[in-house]
């Protein structure tokens, strides 16, 4: 295929597919945690991976990252930094999900104190699930800024028409 | 590199004053640490089969006293306290627990049990749980009942309405905290 078409279209539209695909999941896991902490703080307790002090913290705010991360990856604001996040945490998650297995946890099969979401059986395809998210959120963050579509390249276009506009504006004085 | 950690900064500052004050605005909000450990206790029993329910106007029929046929064993869901403190003549207290469900050694002794032909499980009384900790979506008797038949006992059934529903038909209940199964 053409190499300019591919630098002009291509890259860009799939880095935004891939960002509204990854944000969306981010977006959809965090809706529900946000509104019931209750239920994510049992979940994070049962992992037995963080001390009690931390639990109710992690419950709350943990929600909210992903639902910022998400939002901000799909409007493409620091986007490379969003990509970081996503990434760091999918690598926490990994790890909480395979010390669980390791240790023979039965978190899934019961949903007695879980949230919906936690119902799903734990496996290891809830690991190869993440590494592939995580193969995702790499590439989004090696794509060139300038081949990226969304808010903080339109910003970065606009002001700096604006500028060469006051610059021509002023030349002509 | 150094401008995409500073963003990262950023944006966890902003998920983290969002989420805290989220949190102290809405009345389900919950303490920044936790004061008593959550419950954590695997394995649930897990039930596979459903008791039927059966309500004391069908057990009565047409007289107001509710009797039990000939072999129905009474079971008893709640604490053994309540129990003490008044349970229907000849039932056998087995507190429902939702964490370790009905011991071998239990069902063990409900089979030896001679002339059992059937069980019917009953509790207090089903009210409405508010307090999130309890979120049951039962009554502790019908969990039983399950669980009981879920362990090949046959002709479960626990009664609908419980204790409340049996006193108000004019029942009575003992003390005493004999009777285990």
């Amino acid at each position: 295929m053409n190499r300019d078409f591919m630098r002009r279209w291509g890259i860009p539209s799939l880095d935004l597919a891939a960002r509204i695909y990854l944000g969306g999941v981010f977006l959809f896991a965090a809706w529900g945690k946000v509104l019931d902490p209750y239920s994510f703080a049992v979940n994070i307790a049962t992992y037995q991976v963080l001390p009690l002090e931390l639990v109710n913290l992690a419950a709350l705010i943990l929600p909210w990252v992903e639902l910022a991360v998400g939002g901000l990856l799909i409007l493409g604001v620091f986007t490379r930094a969003q990509a970081l996040l996503v990434n760091g945490m999918l690598l926490v998650f990994i790890a909480a999900i395979a010390s669980a297995l390791y240790r023979e946890l039965d978190l899934g099969t019961c949903g007695c104190f879980a949230s919906e979401e936690a119902a799903e059986d734990l496996s290891m395809s809830t690991v190869w699930r993440d590494v592939a998210w995580l193969a995702i959120g790499a590439g989004i963050f090696i794509v060139p800024e300038r081949l990226r579509w969304g808010v903080e390249r339109w910003w970065k276009l606009r002001s700096a028409r604006n500028s060469e506009a006051v610059r021509d504006g002023g030349g002509s004085k | 590199m150094k401008r995409d950690s500073l963003a990262a900064g950023w944006t966890l500052l902003l998920a983290t004053l969002l989420a805290l004050g989220f949190n102290q605005l809405r009345s389900e909000g919950i303490p920044l640490v936790a004061k008593e450990p959550y419950p954590i206790f695997v394995p649930c029993p897990e039930t596979m089969e459903e008791a039927a329910k059966v309500s004391l106007a069908d057990l009565a029929g047409s007289s107001k006293a509710p009797s039990f046929p000939a072999g129905t064993l009474l079971i008893d869901a709640r604490l053994p306290e309540r129990f003490s403190d008044g349970h229907i003549e000849g039932a056998v207290n087995l507190p429902y627990d939702e964490l370790s469900g009905v011991g071998e050694e239990e069902a063990a002794r409900i089979r030896a049990r001679p002339g059992v032909t059937s069980i019917l499980v009953y509790c207090d009384g089903w009210e409405e749980e508010t307090d999130p900790a309890k979120r049951y979506d039962h009554p502790p008797s019908e969990h039983l009942a399950d669980e009981l038949k879920s362990l090949g006992f046959e002709n479960v059934s626990s009664m609908q309405g419980g204790l409340k529903a049996w006193l108000e038909r004019g029942g009575t209940t003992v003390k005493g905290p004999e009777g285990t199964p």
